[in-house]
């Protein structure tokens, strides 16, 4: 089958300072796909170019078999309603309530009638394991782990085939982090998801991810946890092998 | 015709969305499925009956009744705690002034030229085109009675009185005002302020001192140069529009421009001044939560700035017709 999102020679400059320097990745269908860098490597230049934030300097990305630097406006459009993205912070809009936030891209795009998306927003609220009574509340009411499942409820609003998720984990506490991967993976199931997460929480790669993508050297490299455990890699093998990461597998070998 | 008889056979439908499954589980309740594995687990999703959203709770009299008792103590608070707060920058003022080596010149120079130096172009402007138009009006006026000269008097007397400083101070509230609520409500909103309080040193006396005292020296200077550049106006004004050569002008402004009508209005820049940055700052120091407050307490300062240099404005004319200025 072909691959859902296929990156071909990538290269992104800023200035004279290039970022990547011909990235060749793909996300197959079906799987979540873990990708993994230093700070500052371009995990997020990588997100927005496939997203259409930014324009790369050269290379080709295709979404579901089409090269999206050839797509027309409404061809754009059919596109973004083919992905969800839960933004780093959750970047719910702030003057709408939970539950308008995630009616938001049913009412924008679809002509179901209002009692409709609203009980739809509602199942989705509750799908990602918020509660009904949390529905009218402001985002800025909501804890962290909390915003990003409402984040993750919107980005889920129109079923889309690839969910794009930037650092999900981040800056939450453990028992949220585990609740979230295993939402995560439910939903995989459950939806048909094809899933293309940054994260730079190993407990999340190791538990989640079908495939590990890592940027070094300006270019990534992709393959399973043992290919990645087994890299001759400099800079993979002080990721694989630091004290942090022999924690997490440990646990999962006991 | 009972649900309970109803059969759905699914399997071979080959996609179901959550619409659609949200959708058969509201109008076949209890049905009996047969689903696919994927299905089974998207159906497991569903809620056993749907989930009413929350109705928002709609105002009664009581509530529009609370709401106006809580907006006044709301207001009463704001008072007390503006007037404590200018209490707290008195103080440390004062203190400041007993050690003068605690004043932060390098921030109060920064800020002088942020407020100052960088405002000169737009006040300028601002003082030109207002008593141009100001003369303009009121020549038209006063031409019907053939009165013409006096047209200068009533440009002169409004623009030194009342217009220049007023202008000056409502754009210094928006321009350098709004700057001041910002830059410390962002430094609140990143603990830059805690940051400054574990170390031991005063935020009021690093980052709201320097702003009152630099905005102290410039408001009033600011308001000088505006009084000049409108008179400069008006001298164009009466150059081109009323054909009174330039020396008759000066003339006629020193007839009409009186030191006590020039520090009448030169008196009030320093307790504007005073105002707006009190005000901004101290909503700058209000901030907390998240990035939507900055902008909020942001248009609060502004707006609340600006009506108290009006409403002191206003309470100035009286004082000044009462003791017959």
């Amino acid at each position: 089958m072909d691959p859902v999102i296929s990156i071909e020679n990538l290269v992104n400059k800023f200035g004279p300072h290039s970022v990547h320097d011909g990235v060749n990745m793909t996300l197959e269908k079906d799987e979540i796909l873990g990708l993994v860098g230093g700070s500052g490597s371009g995990k997020s230049v990588l997100l927005h170019s496939v997203l259409g934030l930014h324009t790369p300097t050269s290379g080709s990305i295709r979404i579901a078999g089409e090269p999206v630097e050839d797509l027309n406006e409404s061809e754009w459009l059919a596109l973004q309603r083919k992905w969800g993205v839960v933004f780093q912070k959750g970047a719910l809009f702030s003057g709408l309530s939970t539950l308008d936030n995630i009616a938001l891209p049913i009412r924008e795009h679809t002509a179901i009638s209002d009692e409709n998306v609203n009980d739809l927003a509602m199942f989705k609220l509750c799908m990602v394991g918020l509660k009904p009574e949390d529905a009218l509340k402001s985002p800025s009411e909501l804890s962290g782990g909390m915003a990003r499942r409402a984040a993750l409820a919107r980005a889920l609003a129109l079923d889309p085939e690839i969910l794009f998720l930037d650092e999900p984990t981040t800056g939450l506490d453990p028992i949220s982090a585990a609740a979230f991967d295993e939402l995560i993976l439910s939903l995989r199931e459950a939806m048909d998801l094809s899933v293309f997460v940054i994260t730079h929480d190993l407990d999340t790669l190791v538990t989640v991810c079908d495939r590990i993508a890592i940027i070094v050297d300006k270019k990534v490299v992709s393959g399973s946890l043992e290919d990645m455990m087994a890299s001759e890699n400099e800079w993979i093998q002080s990721y694989f092998h630091g004290p942090r990461m022999r924690a997490v597998t440990d646990k999962k070998r006991a | 015709m009972k649900s309970e008889k109803i059969a759905l056979s699914l399997e071979d439908v080959s996609r179901i969305d959550t619409a659609g499954a949200l959708l058969i589980r509201k109008y076949f309740p209890g049905a009996d499925m047969r689903l696919s594995e994927q299905q089974k687990k998207l159906f497991a999703f569903l809620p056993d009956k749907t989930q009413n959203s929350p109705a928002e709770k709609s105002g009664n009299l009581k509530s529009y009744i609370t709401d106006i008792g809580r907006s006044i103590t709301g207001w009463l608070q704001f008072l007390y705690q503006v007037i404590a707060y200018t209490g707290e920058v008195a103080t440390k003022f004062g203190g400041s002034i007993l050690h003068p080596s605690r004043f932060r010149f390098a921030a109060i120079v920064r800020h002088i030229d942020e407020t100052g130096l960088r405002a000169l172009p737009i006040i300028g402007l601002l003082g030109f085109l207002m008593s141009m138009v100001v003369s303009y009006q009121a020549a038209i006026q006063l031409q019907k009675f053939g009165a013409s000269i006096f047209t200068i008097d009533l440009t002169v007397i409004s623009l030194l009185r009342e217009m220049g400083v007023l202008i000056t101070a409502i754009m210094i509230a928006g321009r350098s005002g709004s700057a001041f609520a910002a830059e410390i409500g962002v430094m609140k909103l990143r603990e830059e302020v805690d940051a400054l309080r574990t170390m031991g040193i005063d935020p009021v006396e690093t980052l709201v001192l320097p702003r009152v005292i630099a905005l102290l020296i410039t408001l009033p200077l600011l308001t000088f140069f505006a009084n000049m550049l409108g008179l400069v106006g008006g001298a164009v004004m009466a150059q081109t529009f009323l054909d009174i050569p330039l020396n008759q002008y000066i003339a006629r402004v020193e007839y009409a421009a009186t030191p006590t009508m020039f520090l009448v209005g030169m008196i009030k820049a320093p307790v504007f001044a005073f105002l707006i940055a009190i005000i901004c700052t101290y909503q700058g120091m209000n901030v907390t939560g998240s990035a939507e407050s900055v902008g909020r307490l942001t248009t609060v300062a502004v707006v609340q700035s600006i009506f108290i240099v009006l409403l002191v404005n206003a309470l100035f004319s009286i004082l000044f017709a009462n003791l017959g200025i």
